[in-house]
């Protein structure tokens, strides 16, 4: 079988292939003959037997339609019918011998040529017979040619049936013949097929098994020796002769094992090189092994090992193996000399093959020859080269060799350099070992020395740290010095700053009432005086401040001790904080231990507690500020607890340091100097006391002064205690004054102190007469009346009080142990409160009647005195005074007399009626018009109201409503409050809302009234209906579900009058609408439906508007800016400062807008895009700097020009501020004038 | 059964305060499975578990239960915050804005104890200011017996025991037993019946248009499905005005998506604002 694999597995499947293909192609060819043959058989077994058969039939038939037509000849009667008769038979005679034609052609055989060419010769011999049998009938011999046709025709014609079916017989009998050699030839050919088909496979599948059992014979062979390699690990080659594709796959088998092998050879030999040069060995020993060990691996036939040394860079001889026939070896090797020292030079290994006949000779006992070739090897550890070996061969070097060699030469560099570190460190030992014998002698020399170096050192340290020491000092003493220099600076430019502001408004407006004339417009140049004189005042309290402190450090503030009560003391303090804590809505809590008395400089008490307690307000935004002492051991000491932001722990140690505020920075929130707590501090030393501190950030803060009892030091002169009689002098500082008139002392006491805690000014009076006495005397403006006391009794008094024009107007308040309520009403007196007094009631009782703090005054003018006493009662009631007049002449004297807060007048008067007391007041008087309330029985005409604008109300008398009267008032009083009436607006829209929820209906006023229109409330349907016959509005808000008539009544009521039917209705309702209802509504002309609670205010009121007045849909918030004028933004947060700026622009022709801290200045200029900024310096929470800076860095902002507006005016400011990115730059105090230029200037530029 | 009821009686004594003596046995064990089936809790010790660790459970199953445990100044924190901190300054910005309205919404008041006590704040807040301002405050409720209760605003004692002794002196008067909130309190209240979870509306409808600065929707939100809870939640940030605060209930929070419309004041006392 080896014969096959000399041919490539690719050719002995081709060849295979092709076999098959022949023989299956002679198979199918030898078929195709065969089926060929088979019908060639059949062909002729059609043909023959049927065609014979068929026309010996047809011949048969023929001769005996002959001879009846013979028989018709002999009886023929007539000429015709003779004729007829041997007609047919000639014709019939000519077909028969067509059809025995057609047999001779077919017949195959002799045998039937010679029946068909004997019965052709039978039926030419019956002619003769028939011409004999026409010839009779001819001659008329009928009956012989009936005879002769009966006995020698008819044996005639039998013997030709016989022979025709003899015919017949034949062919059949051809025919069997046929099929017979059919079948032989089908059984012939199948029989054939068969032994062809087996021979056919059994040659396919010899072939097959043949060719394909090569293959996998050598595949096999293959994976069995690779099996036994893998699972054995025992390399064996494979022996394959041949030379096809695993033949070849073999040969690189091999080719594998032969290289693992000499690998595995080669570690072997380096496993054994390993395990001979471990253990500590002598160099040159380990030398002699490695070199005979390597010499006698490679079979080497003589080598030698140098050794490298890197200083010298020399190779030196260190061991060699077998004698080499020279000179001698060179011993030694410079670097790059010879084969040695290239290697050495280039590290890498050299070979040199071939090497001729030499005079370096190989030589053993009995040999003697030169080595072929040399190969030379560095030795490396680690980057360095330590030797140099070199081998020589007798034989060419194999890959094998130079690979060990290579390989050894590793392993070998790492043995060496161990070896070779040993001998220099048993060098080195050696070398310290005689070293340190040295040194013994030597050291004990040196420790004297020492000691006398240490004691120096340590004076030398001491000195050190002294000098770190006063370093540090000297650093603390600079920091603080400049510290307090920058402190200084900056509280320069602080006071400076504070000193500006007000100077500020004071110059800038002062300046412009001198340029812009005082009398033109009395009420603004008023104002412009007002907000001078406050930052006049201001500006003092600060001048006064750096007085204080100046006077205090310079010690010429002078002490003047008395003694006196605390209580009384604390009474003032709480007195003056409580009006700013409410403002802050602060609570005050003050509480003493015990009466105590002191004797100390009151004043300068006084002084720090209160500024102790308004920085306490100024610095808390929510909480209860209380005010404790504590007396021990001869000191007192005041608490003063806030719960504000608190200050932290750095903080606390620098506050009482003057010019300091905890945020001394550009972005102050709190106004002041920063000096309070540092004048505290020195007052309090003053007083020889102390203040101290514990605060913690965001709980709150306490202070705590602590002063002796006793002012020592001091030759204190005893003054008497007259402080209870103070501040009872009347109406001086503009708090309300109440008139206190009680007998029994402590009752009246009580109640001073209440009111005078609750920011009245009370003023006593011990009985009825001094009480009358002193009301007329100060006029003041609520009365607290007692009813029982000796002499004049409250009732009596009230009388009197209530009967004098003088106090008439003045609210009495009746106190008393018993409900008399309705008796102090009856009387004229606006209430009255049951003793013991409760606080909380008899204030809001106090406000009640007040209103703010005015008792306000109605002038009643109607000529019917029922009418007049109708008013003055409900009036009255509702805690107004009421004056009345019967005619407009005694109203118009009435009215100069005690210029009345409202007027009630009837129209139709005698003497001078409601229209003309009108226009004489208008005439007379000049602004001051109180607002009047128009009740009246007159139909008012279109002229009559034209007349009437400007009066607030007009009522019909008959279909007065007391409630809507009151309201009505009650609102207009509100809406003048004490200020100069506005005319009311006629052009508003009027708008009536009607909603049986008290509360809603409110809301909706409140929106409606924010949003500009007049709103009417009705409280039901039945009321609403009445509001439209007074006066028709111009929209009526709507709610559907009301007690009596609904929402829906109203609707159908008002949509049937002719006036009333376009009065736009928007239904606001909380109710669920059905179909039905929703079709009423649409019916009734509703178009607006709103759910209550699914609106919002802003929907609300534009809905109103959108159904009222769509026009005014379209003007929005920036509908007073002008756009054609230019827009500038100032940024400013004293309100007075912007209160000057628009001063200084009023009447110039720009839009102002004013922001008050720099954020908001961010977000205006955004919302309004301004032409120009005018920008404060100092703002809260963002300063002008960061607002300018954020504006400038965004391109869109960045060409708005951003002047700054500073009251800080230090040297280089400007310059300052103008690096830091500014256009321009305006001092403070503002000169009008040149600002003005200043921002034309810009906006001119800008174009 | 019974030692159960025993425990969890202790229990809820010892969190709320409330003794369950009185009450029928069967009655209370029969509601107690209805709010463990509700929970699908099945043991009895799990659900002790759970009233022990979760905090609004107590209050749960006493409204399943049908016991009121509202109180004025409930959870007194929120009240110190709001006394001391948010309304100072909530006046303070009205002031400084010129707006000197304040609108409350108190969603789901039941008697009238929560907008009576922030009135009650209010009104010692504002005390002879109170006429500046026009203060609207709105309790509504699905209970219209609570709602008559709270506008007939009569209280017992143990509805009043977070209250402080100089509130209940200068805003309540002894009527028997009880005590009757003073009628300048009662007025400041408006009561309404309205059903949180309607459609129809999203304020109260006495409110007419929301816009509220402060609404308590405290302990209101737990008895509602979560689909419910957000339509409520998207209600109430529509009648919250800018910068409007909302007050939930100490067991009761935000999801971070909901966060989206808030930011937390408040964690501790679930205060949070509109932003």
């Amino acid at each position: 079988m080896d014969f096959f694999n000399k041919y490539s597995v690719k050719l002995r499947v081709t060849l295979l292939m092709l076999l098959f293909i022949i023989l299956i192609t002679s198979l199918g060819l030898f078929t195709l003959q065969r089926i060929s043959i088979l019908h060639d058989l059949t062909d002729t077994l059609y043909n023959h037997p049927l065609q014979v058969s068929n026309a010996a039939l047809r011949a048969k038939t023929g001769v005996i339609r002959m001879h009846r037509s013979m028989k018709d000849v002999a009886l023929s009667n007539s000429q015709l019918e003779l004729d007829l008769a041997i007609n047919r038979v000639q014709d019939d005679e000519k077909l028969v011998y067509e059809d025995l034609a057609t047999v001779r052609t077919l017949i195959l055989g002799e045998e039937g040529q010679k029946l068909v060419n004997e019965t052709i010769q039978m039926f030419a011999g019956w002619k003769p017979i028939r011409m004999e049998v026409e010839q009779l009938v001819i001659e008329g011999k009928k009956i012989p040619a009936a005879r002769i046709t009966r006995e020698k025709g008819a044996d005639y014609v039998a013997m030709l049936e016989r022979q025709m079916n003899e015919l017949t017989s034949y062919a059949h009998g051809k025919a069997d013949g046929f099929i017979m050699n059919a079948r032989e030839t089908h059984s012939d050919i199948r029989d054939k097929m068969i032994w062809i088909i087996f021979i056919v496979s059994v040659i396919c599948l010899a072939s097959a098994f043949i060719v394909i059992g090569g293959i996998t014979r050598s595949v096999h062979t293959l994976q069995e020796k690779m099996a036994e390699s893998v699972t054995k690990g025992k390399l064996e080659k494979v022996d394959m002769p041949g030379s096809n594709e695993f033949t070849v796959l073999a040969k690189h088998f091999n080719t594998l094992v032969t290289t693992i092998e000499e690998q595995l050879q080669t570690s072997k030999y380096i496993n054994d090189l390993n395990h001979i040069l471990t253990g500590d060995k002598e160099l040159s020993e380990l030398y002699h092994h490695i070199i005979s060990f390597i010499t006698r691996t490679v079979n080497g036939c003589a080598s030698a090992i140098y050794h490298f040394d890197e200083q010298k860079e020399l190779c030196t001889l260190r061991a060699q193996f077998a004698s080499i026939e020279r000179v001698k070896p060179s011993e030694t090797f410079k670097l790059g000399e010879g084969g040695i020292g290239q290697v050495a030079l280039e590290r890498s290994p050299l070979r040199i093959d071939n090497i001729g006949s030499s005079d370096v000779q190989v030589k053993s006992a009995t040999y003697q020859q030169s080595p072929v070739s040399i190969y030379t090897v560095p030795i490396v550890f680690d980057q360095k080269i330590l030797a140099v070996l070199e081998i020589a061969f007798l034989n060419p070097i194999t890959s094998s060799q130079q690979q060990f060699i290579d390989q050894a030469a590793n392993s070998i560099g790492g043995v060496l350099n161990s070896a070779l570190q040993n001998t220099r460190i048993k060098q080195l030992l050696l070398e310290s070992q005689e070293a340190n014998k040295l040194l013994e002698v030597k050291s004990s020399e040196v420790g004297d020395k020492n000691e006398e170096l240490n004691a120096l050192n340590k004076e030398l340290k001491a000195q050190a740290t002294e000098l770190q020491v006063q370093k540090n000092e000297l650093e603390i003493q600079r920091n603080q010095v400049e510290r307090a220099d920058r402190l200084k600076s900056e509280f320069l430019s602080n006071m400076s700053h504070e000193l500006r502001t007000p100077l500020n408004s004071i110059l800038s407006l002062s300046q412009l009432l001198i340029s812009k004339g005082v009398d033109k417009d009395i009420i603004t140049s008023n104002e412009y005086i007002h907000v001078i004189d406050r930052n006049g005042r201001q500006l003092l309290h600060l001048i006064n401040d750096i007085l204080d402190l100046t006077k205090i450090e310079s010690g010429k503030m002078e002490l003047y001790p008395e003694e006196f009560s605390l209580d009384n003391l604390l009474v003032e303090l709480k007195d003056t904080v409580s009006p700013l804590a409410a403002r802050k809505n602060l609570q005050i809590s003050f509480s003493q231990q015990e009466p105590v008395t002191l004797n100390s400089d009151r004043d300068k008490i006084r002084q720090i507690l209160l500024n102790l307690l308004s920085n306490a307000i100024k610095f808390s935004e929510t909480g209860t500020i209380q005010l404790e002492t504590d007396s021990r051991e001869g000191n007192l000491t005041f608490h003063v607890k806030d719960e504000g932001m608190g200050i932290s722990e750095t903080d606390q140690k620098l506050i009482f340091n003057e010019f300091t505020q905890v945020d001394g920075s550009f972005t102050r929130s709190h106004d002041g100097t920063g000096l309070g707590l540092a004048i505290c501090t020195k007052l309090a030393a003053l007083l020889g006391g102390t203040i101290s501190l514990s605060s913690e950030l965001g709980v709150g803060s306490i202070f705590s002064l602590t002063i002796p009892l006793m002012l020592t030091g001091n030759n204190s002169t005893f003054t008497p205690n007259t402080a209870t009689s103070h501040n009872y002098a009347g109406n001086m500082d503009g708090r309300n004054t109440i008139l206190v008139i009680d007998d029994d002392e402590h009752d009246r006491a009580e109640i001073s102190a209440l009111l005078n805690q609750s920011g009245y000014r009370a003023v006593e009076a011990p009985s009825g007469k001094t009480g009358l006495n002193l009301a007329k005397e100060m006029k003041p403006n609520l009365i607290s009346l007692d009813l029982v006391m000796p002499g004049m009794d409250g009732w009596e008094a009230l009388q009197m009080l209530k009967s004098d024009p003088a106090t008439t107007a003045i609210p009495v308040i009746i106190t008393s142990q018993i409900e008399e309520e309705e008796t102090s009403r009856a009387l004229g007196a606006a209430g009255c409160i049951q003793k013991p007094i409760d606080k909380d009631d008899f204030l809001s009782k106090i406000e009640e009647i007040s209103g703010q703090g005015k008792i306000q005054s109605i002038l009643v003018v109607d000529d019917d005195l029922g009418v007049r006493q109708y008013f003055k009662d409900i009036l009255v009631e509702n805690g107004y005074s009421v004056d009345q007049a019967q005619n407009g002449a005694v109203a118009l004297e009435k009215y100069r007399q005690s210029q009345p807060d409202l007027i009630v007048l009837d129209l139709i008067m005698p003497v001078m009626d409601g229209f003309s007391f009108l226009k004489k007041l208008e005439a007379n008087s000049s602004n001051d018009i109180p607002p009047v309330i128009v009740v009246t029985s007159k139909d008012l005409s279109h002229d009559d109201l034209n007349n009437l604008t400007g009066t607030a109300e007009t009522f019909t008398k008959q279909k007065l409503d007391k409630q809507v009267f009151l309201k009505t008032v009650a609102k207009v009083l509100n809406e003048s409050n004490g200020e100069v009436r506005k005319p009311l607006q006629s052009d508003k829209s009027a708008i009536l809302v009607v909603d049986d929820n008290e509360v809603a209906g409110e809301q909706i006023q409140i929106v409606l009234e924010e949003h500009d229109f007049d709103v009417m409330l009705a409280r039901d349907g039945e009321q609403a209906l009445k509001f439209i016959e007074q006066r028709i509005p111009d929209g009526i808000v709507l709610d559907l579900m009301m007690p009596k008539i609904d929402g829906f009544g109203v609707l159908e009521s008002i949509r049937s009058g002719g006036e009333t039917a376009e009065i736009p209705v928007l239904v606001l309702t909380a109710k669920e609408i059905t179909i039905e209802e929703r079709q009423l509504l649409t019916n009734n002309n509703v178009h607006q439906l709103i759910q209550k609670g699914a609106t919002d205010r802003d929907q609300l009121a534009a809905s109103v508007l959108r159904m009222v007045e769509p026009e005014r849909m379209q003007a929005d918030d920036t509908a007073s800016f002008d756009s054609r004028k230019n827009t500038i933004l100032v940024v400013e947060d004293n309100k007075d400062n912007r209160f000057t700026v628009q001063a200084i622009f009023k009447n110039e022709g720009f839009n102002l807008v004013f922001a008050e801290d720099g954020q908001a200045g961010i977000d205006y200029a955004y919302k309004y895009s301004p032409d120009l900024i005018l920008m404060d310096i100092q703002l809260p929470d963002l300063s002008g700097i960061d607002a300018m800076k954020q504006l400038k860095s965004d391109s869109k902002m960045d060409q708005i020009p951003i002047i700054a507006l500073t009251a800080k005016a230090m040297k280089g400011d400007r310059e300052e501020l103008l690096a830091e990115g500014f256009d321009d730059y305006a001092p403070k105090p503002i000169n009008p004038d040149e600002l003005i230029a200043k921002v034309k200037n810009w906006l001119k530029a800008e174009g | 059964m019974f030692l159960f009821l025993e425990q969890l009686e202790k229990e809820l004594f010892n969190i709320t305060g409330i003794q369950l003596d009185s009450y029928n046995p069967e009655f209370l064990i029969n509601r107690i499975k209805e709010r463990m089936l509700s929970l699908g809790i099945e043991r009895q010790s799990d659900y002790l578990e759970r009233l022990k660790t979760f905090p609004g459970e107590a209050e749960i199953l006493l409204h399943t239960i049908g016991i009121n445990v509202s109180k004025f100044f409930r959870n007194p924190l929120i009240y110190e915050i709001f006394e001391h901190h948010i309304l100072p300054n909530l006046l303070w910005r009205k002031t400084k804005e010129a707006d000197k309205s304040i609108r409350i919404w108190s969603a789901g008041c039941a008697c009238g104890e929560e907008p009576y006590s922030i009135a009650i704040l209010l009104h010692s807040l504002l005390y002879n200011q109170l006429d500046d301002w026009q203060i609207n405050i709105f309790g509504t409720d699905i209970n219209s017996q609570s709602l008559t209760q709270a506008a007939n605003g009569l209280y017992d004692t143990t509805r009043l025991s977070e209250t402080k002794f100089g509130y209940l002196q200068s805003y309540f008067t002894p009527d028997g037993s009880k005590y009757r909130i003073k009628s300048t309190i009662r007025n400041m209240v408006n009561f309404s019946l309205e059903d949180l979870a309607t459609k129809q509306r999203v304020a109260p409808a006495e409110s007419i248009y929301g816009e509220f600065d402060l609404v308590f929707c405290r302990n209101v939100m737990i008895y509602f499905n979560e689909k419910t809870r957000k339509e409520i939640l998207n209600k109430i940030v529509h009648t919250l005005c800018s910068n409007g605060l909302l007050v939930l209930g100490e067991s009761e929070g935000l999801l971070s998506d909901e966060m989206v419309s808030f930011t937390e004041v408040d964690r501790k006392n679930r205060i949070f604002k509109k932003s």
